[in-house]
């Protein structure tokens, strides 16, 4: 009987000490969330060069000398914002870029209101990133520019490709959904049930709350409990407050989808799965992959549970180029650019692509200049 | 006026007005005999008063339905209604949080030794048959009270309330069954965890650090959700919830769109009619600009 005894006094002991570091924890705690706070983001520094109705176009300048001639136009989804591409210094995507020596545009979509519920993916690829990518053609007198697109805005920039081909020299795609037919991701089950049409008669636009708390509750254990309980631990941590808040900051910026993308988005791609079969329709022109000639670079995370890899890979199969790359990497869907082991990964690897090809259009130029001159 | 003062208002027009199309049937019924007698008729008999009756008894049962419904503290939910994703998210949230200092209590319990005593995790005391009950209830005795043929000038307002009315309640029902299946995983895996507890409690060795049996509830939670979200009957359920939701916002702007129409600002019709004219004229001023552009 005396063991027990014994046990119940170490117990005793250890909640004590326990009770102790948590009061401790939480006089520091104090000072972290009343003091002054770094929880900014989206800081480095842009321009807006041009806009549309509500989508702007950013332009960040490299700070360093540009090693590549053509610019790249990065694509972000019309869910959550591209502030995920630069969430701080240190850990952002862009300056990564700029750090590369490469000179990056942005589409910001802004903030869809009512006005914008008929707007389909026909006017966001064909009008908005259209003029996008000629803005950038004609300030840069050039052709071609390279494109990246993320996540939904990767599905619109393969779209944008295969349906202008002659404008776009590099594709990138990252964690970018193409083929639906999968049940590996919940959205991929729940989506196929969903009466995407009523939703937009009932709410107009998709609202970034509702698709939020979709979002919260692929993982709620995780993502409603566990991470706050994680934050409790840490909230004397000035840096993990920091870092914490930033993050919400984002996840919670939602803006809404309008309605007609968000229906058209669902019907077409989650439950008729007519894009990677060369069946989709956008602006009356079928979209066939095939016509996708160009470099394609395609990452994905290999525990992306929104979008998994089966909804990725197929992609470098089914598009006409013969120069495509698939990247799996060891991590989730927002990982891919916020976990410091994909920043040292993501961006240097996609500059190391770019460059490549790059050159080998710079040697190709050269070289049917001279076969040109060599004719005359 | 701000934006809480608008919302009692939009609530008071709301209310007055629900109260005057009820009125006008409860008024009707109560006035019948009247008339009858007045125009020297007598209807049918006895069958006609059985049905006058059973007319009464019927509007005195709406009477009750309707008033709890557009009494005040009523009106508000109904028109704010779904103002509230973030609302279902709290709800979600305080239930696990509710079911973790649950865990941490009963571990404190146990390592004091009152293990004996721990009493299984119940959640809340729903049973999943009470939806169905209530389902039935109010699809049998409730929606036919909605159903009653309207009539006259304000019969179109009246249908469109009544309309109000049923999806409000068919939303409420199933959001309650939806929230209660997805507040089941954390009531299985507290009690899980729960079990283990007392198990390790009773060999002497329950251990010092109650983030060792957190990590089991979270892991074990996080299965238990993962089977319910791929399963048939979540996304029979999930798709149930979006309908409902769905119906009952269509309904809701209805009504509201009757109430506004009184007032001098523009309804969401009206609204919706522009923009469309104005997102055609865009689109067209587009494609001549390109035209004149390609000359």
């Amino acid at each position: 009987m005396s063991e027990p005894k014994i046990a119940v006094e170490l117990i005793l002991e250890k909640l004590a000490e326990e009770s102790e570091r948590t009061q401790e924890r939480l006089r520091k705690a104090k000072d972290v969330l009343l003091g002054e706070l770094d929880t900014a983001i989206a800081t480095t520094p842009y321009d807006v060069v041009h806009q549309i109705d509500r989508v702007k176009l950013k332009h960040y300048t490299p700070k360093r000398k540009k090693t590549l001639k053509t610019p790249l136009l990065v694509v972000y989804a019309l869910i959550n914002r591209e502030t995920m591409l630069d969430l701080q210094p240190g850990r952002s995507v862009v300056q990564n870029f700029m750090n590369e020596g490469i000179e990056v545009y942005m589409i910001d979509w802004g903030y869809p209101t009512r006005k914008d519920k008929f707007l389909g993916i026909d006017d966001h690829v064909n009008v908005y990133m259209d003029e996008m990518v000629d803005f950038i053609r004609k300030k840069h007198n050039l052709d071609k520019v390279n494109l990246m697109g993320i996540c939904m805005g990767g599905t619109f920039s393969v779209i944008y490709t295969a349906l202008h081909p002659d404008k776009i020299k590099n594709l990138i795609t990252t964690v970018t959904p193409t083929n639906f037919d999968t049940d590996k991701g919940l959205l991929h089950i729940w989506t196929k049930q969903i009466d995407a049409g009523k939703l937009v008669k009932a709410y107009g636009n998709m609202p970034g709350d509702f698709l939020n708390l979709g979002f919260l509750l692929l993982n709620p254990a995780r993502l409603m409990i566990d991470k706050y309980v994680g934050f409790l631990e840490n909230i004397d941590n000035k840096t993990f407050v920091e870092n914490f808040i930033r993050m919400e900051k984002w996840i919670f910026d939602s803006p809404d989808v309008p309605g007609e993308t968000f229906r058209q988005f669902i019907e077409d791609c989650y439950q008729k799965n007519l894009l990677i079969q060369n069946k989709m329709i956008v602006g009356g022109k079928k979209v066939d992959l095939r016509k996708i000639k160009v470099p394609l670079l395609n990452i994905y995370g290999r525990f992306d549970h929104l979008v998994p890899p089966e909804a990725c890979e197929l992609l470098t199969k089914k598009v006409g180029s013969k120069d495509t790359e698939d990247i799996c990497l060891d991590t989730g869907h927002i990982g891919i650019y916020v976990s410091s082991k994909c920043q040292r990964e993501l961006v240097p690897k996609i500059a190391e692509w770019l460059r490549e090809r790059d050159v080998v259009a710079r040697k190709t130029r050269k070289k049917k200049k001279v076969a040109s001159k060599s004719k005359t | 006026m701000n934006g809480e003062e608008q919302k009692g208002k939009e609530s008071e027009v709301f209310t007055s007005w629900l109260k005057s199309s009820f009125d006008f049937w409860k008024s009707l019924g109560d006035t019948w005999p009247d008339v009858m007698k007045v125009s020297g008729s007598t209807g049918t008999g006895d069958q006609f008063m059985d049905y006058l009756k059973s007319w009464q008894s019927m509007m005195e049962m709406s009477e009750g339905l309707m008033s709890a419904f557009y009494s005040s503290g009523t009106v508000e939910p109904v028109l704010s209604g779904l103002g509230g994703f973030p609302d279902i998210a709290m709800r979600i949230t305080k239930a696990g949080w509710d079911g973790y200092f649950y865990l941490y209590r009963q571990w404190v319990e146990k390592t004091l030794g009152a293990a004996e005593h721990a009493q299984s995790y119940v959640f809340e005391k729903l049973d999943k048959n009470s939806f169905k009950t209530w389902t039935e209830i109010y699809e049998k005795e409730f929606k036919q009270i909605l159903k009653i043929p309207k009539i006259g000038l304000a019969r179109e307002y009246q249908e469109r309330m009544a309309e109000l009315a049923d999806r409000f309640n068919v939303f409420q029902t199933t959001l309650a069954e939806f929230l209660y299946t997805l507040y089941l995983p954390i009531e299985k895996s507290v009690q899980i965890v729960q079990q283990a507890m007392v198990e390790t409690a009773k060999r002497g060795d329950l251990g010092d650090d109650f983030k060792k049996y957190y990590k089991m509830w979270i892991k074990t939670l996080e299965g238990h959700y993962m089977t319910l979200f791929k399963s048939p009957e979540y996304t029979d359920i999930l798709k149930k919830l979006l309908d409902a939701v769905e119906d009952y916002k269509i309904a809701r702007e209805e009504v509201l769109m009757d109430v506004f129409r009184n007032l001098p600002m523009p309804t969401n019709r009206d609204i919706d009619e522009v923009y469309r004219e104005l997102y055609d004229l865009k689109k067209k001023v587009r494609e001549l600009s390109k035209k004149i552009e390609e000359m």
